[in-house]
């Protein structure tokens, strides 16, 4: 076996691409086919992604985005041509025949898969907000809050002080309110018009960015023949919002990263969070999953 | 059409970590390595959005031959 090598495993599609079309480095991509299927692959220097290094590869901002831009970039030429299963940015195997054996442990609930994502994109929607002008707008708006405004002006200073802070609670809340208003707008609208929806975690986006914080973010899954109407209405949606302190944004098509979850393949989900970085020099012949019996 | 939408391709490097750093299958490696250390990958976030770069520029290529719309 190999032990500076490694395949590493871009996506899998049911018909093979013609790699020649992809812009890569002829050589640079291969296939592995096995049960119907076609993993379209790379052999990478197994240094760069062990354990020691790979930390250090991680925190280091230009290896991460010209490895994970590689990725999108050989994935994404793929799906213009093919339907195609993403997979994770760092799936790697030691072998051929290792990849070869997964697939067919695989190979039913792939399978399924890719005819379930034939006609299929997958579309981002994240709205930002700015915060202190969402407050500054509510503020002004009047109402309780112009009352409290009201009394804070003639309390005590102890009292105006407690009453200072119910202001900003509210205020927070208010603006907690709206967003969850928003959100709740563009969920039903977008649902409409998109098979299958998923939201994902606000990422914690610095406010030196011009967007300011990020209040919303949803994958919408949508068919090749409504993503006109999809993305008319995001942009009905954000025109109607006519609120300057949200701005939405709409990216697309992806490969359907979002939808391809573990369990959907019927395999035991593995928590993102608790994997740790697996020794790559360990011997694969007792990490062949045994989890993925049950597929069949 | 809508010019006024933001991006489309114009997409950010951190829309592509959101993607391929934690999503799509994670099943059938002998080595999934763990890059959702979700301390670590904010520590990157963090750097980049300061200058939010596309991914156009990242691929030092343009994509000239993006997908085509659907024709409805």
């Amino acid at each position: 076996m190999d032990t500076e090598h490694l395949v590493y495993l871009y996506c899998v599609t049911a018909q093979p691409p013609e790699l020649a079309s992809m812009g890569e480095p002829p050589g640079q991509l291969y296939l592995v086919s096995a049960a119907g299927l076609c993993a379209i692959v790379s052999r990478v220097e197994a240094s760069q992604f062990e354990p020691s290094h790979l930390r250090q590869n991680l925190e280091n901002l230009e290896w991460l985005a010209a490895e994970t831009t590689r990725h999108e970039r050989i994935v994404e030429a793929v799906m213009r041509k093919r339907c195609v299963i993403p997979f994770r940015f760092g799936t790697l195997f030691h072998s051929d025949e290792s990849l070869q054996a997964q697939l067919g442990a695989n190979g039913k609930p792939l399978r399924t898969l890719l005819e379930d994502l034939a006609g299929k994109t997958e579309w981002g929607v994240k709205a930002y907000g700015d915060v202190p002008r969402l407050e500054e707008s509510i503020r002004s708006q009047g109402g309780p809050l112009s009352d409290l405004e009201e009394m804070i002006r003639q309390a005590a200073p102890g009292r105006a002080f407690f009453l200072r802070k119910k202001r900003e609670d509210l205020v927070k809340a208010a603006v907690a309110g709206r967003i969850d208003q928003y959100a709740g707008r563009m969920v039903e609208a977008l649902q409409t018009v998109s098979i299958q929806m998923r939201m994902n975690k606000i990422l914690p986006v610095p406010t030196v960015d011009r967007r300011g914080a990020m209040i919303f973010n949803a994958a919408f899954l949508v068919a090749d023949q409504d993503v006109q109407t999809f993305r008319n209405t995001v942009h009905t949606l954000s025109e109607r919002c006519a609120d300057p302190s949200i701005a939405v944004e709409c990216t697309g098509p992806w490969p359907p990263y979002n939808f391809c979850e573990s369990s959907s393949l019927g395999v035991p989900p593995i928590s993102s969070t608790t994997v740790p970085a697996v020794n790559v020099t360990k011997p694969c012949a007792d990490a062949r999953p045994k989890q993925q019996v049950a597929n069949g | 059409m809508d010019d006024t939408m933001a991006t489309e391709k114009d997409v950010t490097l951190l829309e592509l970590l959101d993607r391929v750093l934690d999503k799509g299958v994670v099943v059938a490696g002998d080595l999934v390595i763990s890059v959702a250390d979700v301390d670590l990958i904010y520590v990157g976030l963090r750097v980049l959005l300061s200058s939010v770069e596309t991914l156009e520029r990242l691929r030092g290529a343009p994509l000239t031959d993006g997908f085509s719309e659907p024709t409805p």
